[in-house]
């Protein structure tokens, strides 16, 4: 799968128009004319970034945007407003897109800001992956070195956990330097970092 | 926007020749030609005559050219009643009445806001209460003391100078006070011309003596329909010219006793009888020129402030559409832009100049797009005077749909057209029917916003042409909740708005538009829900078209 820039705006000229300065600097573009168009389309599975005009028929760009927050693609929006659509587009920047960008724009900013959205994405990916990574390497661990995690990521010392697991602080240093290696963490602080960043854990301490 | 002219500053051009002292040779001579054609119908006793032009050509051509015309009368008068063996003292205070009472006249008309061309029936009335009240009073007044002075005969004389002065004004004055010289001589002139000599020619028909005076007199009534006729044909100074005429054939032909007038021994009651008969005609012929001129005026002004509300009702609508206008404008404007870039980028890189054929057709394409926009949008707003003419009705349509088309974009309400593909043309102002079908489609597409998510989001434009009788029946129908019940009955009426921020002026206009154009508006709430507003126009036959 590639990394392409899609685009929907009903408007041909613009659609063309865009698609044509895009593949000039060497970018996949894929163009739909309608929101739906999009949707039949696009799946988990495709990369890079989403192009959209913030006025579309039959759905307007907000909720074009939670319907594609709704199927989980999670691809950086970056909404084109026209004349008078600023407080739309506003509304879209707080609904969780990344930029928005006036019509007619300059070429720069455009490109610029494309770029910004594709490496986003691809920090995305890269985070993504990783979290993906860690949760597996958490599903390797025993059910006491997950019991001794959980303590380190409450911030308790090695005494303490090895006092409520009612084992020698020994042991759980044992534990400690296995999970260290199974998670392949540099140390403390960046095991927890890892494994707070996944799903599972991520709202583990609130 | 409104161009200024002075009508009657420019109405008063009078061929170059009779200008400046020119005017005063042509008072003198005219004068002194009809005053030696007046003196053929002196009465023994008093010596009167009956019929005095002086007073009506003095009043007409004072009121025109000013009060120095008042000297060159005194000037004619004295040479005149000198001429015709009156002591000169005598002609002089003569001659200085009739110019008193045309000066006093003249000045009294300008007061009372007359206006010479007699197009209205308050200056007829005007003329004549001032001519006959005031300058043949006073001519005739003056007359009367210098011939007879206070005497038993004063009074008769008195009658019979005022009589003649004010026959003078009647006949004389009119044709002198509204003659225009023609800008331009067509064919026009020359049938006018034949017009208006009809009526001396009838008259000498009926005055010549070669009717037998059973069948004269009641036949002398027959110049009265053909005074009439003329006087839906033609302007006022022309009727006053051939009424003019006519009277001079009559009292020439009563003069000299022939006519159905001429039956007594004594000139007097015959003439006396002409007169009223004449001055009759003239008034007649003269104010029905008037009323027919009001009414003509009246519906030009109604014309006028139906095309001024059009004008307003049209900025309206651009208003209203000035943010879908703006955004339909941005869309070509964008894709220019991107164009450009790109090619810039090409260039650049040092590519080929085919790699530049695309983009560079592509940003002709698109400004010429921005530029039809901006095209249609001032067509609609064009001020100039436009003409009633044969169109399209299709072309109308789409026209006016495709300045909405972007304003319905915005709100996603889908615009169906569905015309009648037999061929339909009406006759009209296009961009007032256009303004109709705009305020149509706006209505609509209100009516949907008002609506909102329960309404259909689909307005139908509908056309069926009905060649049999004649007609073509336009429906725009929404999917809005329909109009209620109460305001079906005054949707059109002026000032009466059934939305938050209308001015109820929308369909008033397009209804008062649409009758301009022998057709109908109406209204009504469908079966299966919305508006339905329909408008009928009369189609041109073939004929018609290509004449």
């Amino acid at each position: 799968m590639q990394e392409t820039v899609y685009l929907v705006d009903d408007d041909p000229d613009v659609r063309d128009a865009v698609s044509f300065l895009l593949t000039t600097e060497r970018y996949r573009v894929k163009a739909f004319d309608s929101p739906e168009a999009l949707l039949d389309f696009i799946t988990e599975q495709h990369i890079g970034c989403l192009l959209l005009d913030v006025r579309l028929p039959g759905m307007d760009g907000l909720e074009l945007q939670r319907e594609l927050q709704r199927r989980n693609i999670r691809l950086p929006v970056l909404f084109i407003s026209g004349h008078g659509d600023i407080p739309l587009a506003v509304r879209a920047i707080n609904a969780g897109a990344l930029d928005f960008i006036e019509k007619p724009f300059a070429d720069e900013l455009l490109l610029e800001k494309v770029d910004n959205a594709l490496e986003l994405s691809r920090n995305q990916r890269h985070e993504h992956a990783e979290r993906i990574d860690v949760e597996r390497r958490l599903n390797r661990l025993t059910p006491r070195e997950v019991e001794v995690m959980e303590g380190i990521l409450l911030g308790k010392l090695n005494k303490v956990i090895a006092y409520e697991l009612d084992v020698s602080v020994r042991t759980v240093e044992v534990h400690r330097a296995h999970l260290l290696e199974k998670l392949d963490a540099r140390n403390s602080s960046d095991l927890v970092r890892m494994v707070l960043s996944t799903d599972k854990y991520r709202n583990w301490l609130l | 926007m409104a161009v200024i002219e002075d009508r009657e500053a420019r109405g008063l051009a009078w061929p170059p020749l009779i200008q400046g002292l020119g005017v005063h040779l042509f008072t003198l001579v005219l004068y002194l030609v009809l005053a030696s054609w007046a003196t053929q119908f002196m009465l023994e006793s008093p010596p009167v005559p009956l019929l005095w032009p002086a007073t009506g050509i003095g009043l007409a051509m004072v009121y025109r050219f000013g009060y120095g015309i008042g000297f060159t009368l005194l000037v004619a008068g004295t040479i005149s009643h000198v001429g015709f063996g009156a002591p000169l003292m005598h002609g002089i205070v003569l001659a200085s009445g009739a110019a008193v009472g045309a000066c006093v006249g003249a000045a009294l008309l300008r007061r009372l806001e007359f206006s010479s061309r007699l197009e209205r029936v308050r200056d007829i009335v005007t003329l004549l209460l001032v001519g006959a009240g005031v300058s043949a009073f006073i001519s005739g007044l003056t007359g009367t003391l210098a011939m007879v002075g206070v005497s038993s005969a004063f009074g008769e004389t008195m009658g019979l100078c005022w009589l003649a002065d004010t026959m003078g004004v009647v006949l004389f004055a009119p044709v002198l006070l509204a003659a225009r010289w023609p800008g331009r001589f067509s064919l026009a002139t020359v049938r006018s011309a034949l017009l208006v000599a009809s009526a001396p020619m009838l008259t000498l028909l009926l005055y010549g003596g070669t009717l037998p005076s059973t069948l004269s007199l009641p036949l002398s009534y027959a110049v009265f329909p053909l005074v009439l006729f003329l006087a839906f044909r033609l302007p006022p100074a022309a009727v006053a010219l051939a009424t003019l005429s006519s009277a001079m054939v009559a009292v020439a032909c009563t003069a000299i006793g022939k006519g159905p007038f001429a039956q007594a021994a004594d000139l007097r009651p015959d003439l006396i009888a002409l007169h009223v008969q004449l001055a009759l005609l003239q008034l007649t012929a003269l104010l029905l020129v008037a009323v027919r001129h009001e009414r003509v005026e009246a519906d030009r002004r109604a014309r006028d402030h139906l095309r001024t509300l059009a004008r307003i009702g049209r900025m309206n609508a651009v208003s209203t559409m000035a943010a879908g206008i703006a955004h339909e404008i941005n869309q070509p404007l964008c894709a220019v832009n991107s164009y450009a870039n790109a090619a810039m980028r090409l260039v650049q890189r040092g590519e080929s100049a085919d790699a530049l054929k695309q983009p560079l057709q592509r940003i002709v394409d698109g400004s010429q797009r921005a530029a039809e926009i901006i095209r249609r949008t001032r067509h609609f707003l064009e001020t100039g005077e436009t003409e009633s003419r044969p169109l399209q009705l299709e072309a109308l349509v789409r026209e006016a749909a495709g300045l909405l088309r972007p304003e319905y974009q915005r709100q996603r309400v889908q615009l169906v057209l569905e015309l009648d593909p037999a061929p339909c043309v009406i006759r009209g102002d296009e961009l007032e029917l256009q303004q109709v079908l705009v305020n149509l489609l706006q209505n609509a597409l209100e009516a949907e916003q008002r609506a909102g998510r329960s309404g259909a989001h689909r307005v139908s434009v509908t056309s069926s042409v009905d060649a049999e009788h004649g007609v073509v029946a336009l429906t725009v129908r929404d999917g809005g909740t329909g109009i209620p019940e109460a305001a079906l009955e005054t949707l059109f009426d002026p000032m009466v708005t059934h939305r938050q921020g209308g001015n109820g002026l929308g369909l008033a206009i397009a209804r008062s538009i649409v009758e301009a154009h022998g057709g109908r508006l109406t209204a009504r709430n469908h079966e299966n829900g919305g508006a339905e507003f329909r408008l009928t126009l009369p189609l041109l036959t073939f004929q018609e078209i290509k004449p």
